[in-house]
């Protein structure tokens, strides 16, 4: 298990180095002048304020010197400044990296919670009606654009209906509270304001609905096809030949084995997750890092592009790694591979 | 990276299975209502011309007004037909959704290819290539890159292919380590047949089997993605009748919904098509479920 861990550990800083170096790549591919981004169309024809502004964000050096020195000030937590809110790209994604994960962990949740009991309706009642409709269900969010299904259900629960809240991750005129974890649900309460905390809830729920569309599909088409599988064993069949109930056949044993995949999955899960919370942010108003990437890609602001990309395929390769330890942990197999 | 992982895993299908498989696996109610439906698309983008009521970009009727006779999915905010328009989706977001999944599987299986068959340095260093690229949550990559090279829907042709090959060099990598332990190649080998007349002939027609079924799975995604990035202002740009694209106009006029609807519509039918078609062939080559 230790050498299995330390193997894998091992080759983090050599991805991590890839990631880099593929970031600055796409940064330097920009045919765009970021000039004209900074200093703004009309101060193009002043040349005394292009030069000022080359300096000063050290676009005048070669390629191979601002690599090293992207890398050098990384490792120092410096990712630039952002063109756009002239403020440090890392500060920018620590003030909106909460309002994103806020969101996605719940549609994590959402989605393993919900799939999984899905997908067990589903494998139980196999080829019924309700299985049939759980499949649809499943197929539909895997077919769903997340940005017309947002629009569609503010439309009809907000607009329509109005029993959820507008767009934002508060309602307007309300104040976010102090700033201790970033997630507003659990600074609302910390603080002990219930009405802000009911209010922040009601904020978030439709969005990571809408966000765990998709993976509750996923996972309950996984989870049946484990199950049905399981069903079919020889020790399903032995367990049965002892005489235990059919419920306790299910919870104890099939669907014990198999949560095995729903594990190996929770890594892919949330990088697309992640994916999603880029466009359902957009929907949404969510102040958080995938809507700070659509702005940042929108006025070519390539040190923030560049951040937010590196934080995506950081958090992306944590979260791979984290799931092949924990695969490792309840599967023999793998460690000892 | 867990999850790709299990493309390989699948065992060794082939051409030959496929065609020996009961053509009423090819028959399923839920696949002939996927071929149905991208029918219909297909036959749309060669003919939308002489199928849809209006010209898309043309503004006829008043602004803004709700769905009517005379207009099925109403006017959007400049006065142009919504359904004209999303019926001429068709025409940029299906091909551009084709060429980038069919370069995607070319350029990524070659690749595959020839690192499973060569080995070494060269193996080495496309599959570490192809991990870090696959490092990245996909859409984060192709903003990134469609950013870089300028919105246009062929930039995110490009970015969508730059993000997607390495699955496919991953799975034809896996498929090529298997095969080339085959006798039918160490008899290739003894006769004296050339290195790249054996891995072009006498492995990758072995290969192609789950590379289809992903290809056909993986087409829905793509479709999305094009949406996606012509959503964010990446892709397809105004006036152009992208699904996406419009959907972002439909986002803008929030009172309206009939803008959105149309487009929405016409992205989830193709893609829940696809996914019927992709589904059913996955059960009836039994190919292992990759997400």
């Amino acid at each position: 298990m230790t050498r299995f861990v330390l193997r894998r550990l091992a080759i983090v800083p050599l991805l991590l180095l890839g990631l880099v170096t593929i970031a600055f790549v796409i940064s330097r591919l920009m045919p765009a002048d970021p000039i004209a981004a900074i200093v703004g169309e009309r101060s193009m024809n002043n040349p005394e304020v292009v030069q000022a502004a080359r300096e000063r964000w050290g676009l005048d050096q070669n390629v191979v010197v601002q690599y090293v020195s992207y890398i050098g000030r990384l490792l120092t937590g410096d990712m630039g400044t952002s063109f756009q809110t002239r403020a440090a790209v890392s500060s920018d994604l620590a003030e909106r990296l909460p309002a994103t994960l806020e969101l996605t962990i719940l549609a994590l949740v959402i989605g393993a919670v919900f799939g999984t009991v899905l997908g067990v309706i589903s494998a139980s009642r196999k080829d019924s009606f309700t299985d049939n409709a759980a499949r649809v269900f499943a197929l539909l969010g895997s077919s769903l654009p997340v940005f017309w299904t947002g629009l569609l259900f503010l439309f009809v629960f907000y607009a329509q209906l109005g029993i959820v809240p507008g767009p934002g991750r508060l309602s307007a005129r309300v104040e976010a509270p102090p700033h201790v974890t970033g997630f507003y649900t659990i600074d609302a309460l910390l603080s002990g304001n219930v009405p802000l905390f009911v209010d922040a809830w009601a904020h978030l729920l439709l969005p990571a609905f809408v966000l765990a569309w998709g993976l509750m599909g996923t996972i309950s088409r996984l989870v049946r096809a484990a199950m049905l599988d399981e069903l079919h064993s020889d020790y399903v069949r032995t367990v049965r030949a002892k005489g235990i109930a059919e419920s306790a056949v299910m919870r104890r044993h099939v669907l014990r084995n198999s949560l095995t995949p729903v594990v190996t999955i929770v890594g892919f899960a949330f990088g697309s997750l992640l994916m999603g919370a880029v466009l359902v942010e957009q929907i949404f108003s969510w102040n958080g890092i995938g809507s700070y990437a659509v702005e940042a890609a929108r006025s070519l602001d390539y040190p923030a592009i560049n951040g937010v990309t590196l934080l995506g395929g950081v958090i992306f390769l944590l979260a791979s790694l984290a799931t092949d330890l924990v695969y490792a942990a309840i599967d023999p197999r793998v460690r000892l591979a | 990276m867990t999850a790709a992982s299990g493309i390989a895993g699948f065992g060794t299908t082939s051409i030959a299975a496929l065609r020996s498989v009961r053509s009423s696996a090819w028959m399923r109610p839920q696949m002939v209502f996927g071929y149905v439906i991208v029918a219909f698309w297909l036959v749309l983008v060669v003919s939308v011309q002489w199928i849809a009521p209006f010209d898309p970009l043309a503004s006829v009727g008043q602004r803004l007004s709700p769905p009517s006779a005379a207009h099925w999915f109403g006017t959007d905010a400049l006065g142009r037909d919504v359904l004209s328009r999303a019926l001429y989706g068709a025409r940029y977001s299906l091909p551009i959704a084709l060429v980038s999944i069919v370069a995607s599987v070319l350029v990524g299986s070659v690749l595959g290819a020839v690192a499973g068959y060569v080995g070494g340095l060269v193996d080495a260093i496309i599959m570490r290539i192809a991990d870090i690229t696959m490092s990245f949550p996909a859409i984060l990559l192709a903003m990134a890159v469609a950013a870089a090279l300028g919105p246009g829907l062929d930039n995110a042709g490009v970015a969508i292919i730059i993000v997607w090959w390495p699955i496919y060099a991953r799975l034809m990598r896996g498929q090529v380590l298997s095969i080339k332990e085959r006798e039918h190649v160490e008899s290739a080998v003894a006769i004296g047949a050339s290195r790249s007349r054996i891995l072009f002939r006498h492995i990758i027609p072995h290969a192609s089997t789950p590379t289809l079924v992903n290809a056909t799975m993986d087409l829905g995604q793509i479709v999305l993605l094009v949406a996606s990035l012509s959503f964010l202002g990446l892709g397809a740009l105004p006036p152009t009748p992208e699904w996406g694209a419009m959907i972002t106009e439909g986002a803008k006029n929030f009172y309206q919904p009939w803008i959105a609807a149309a487009p929405g519509l016409a992205i989830v039918s193709i893609v829940l098509a696809i996914n019927f078609i992709g589904d059913g062939l996955r059960d009836a080559l039994d190919v292992k479920a990759r997400r």
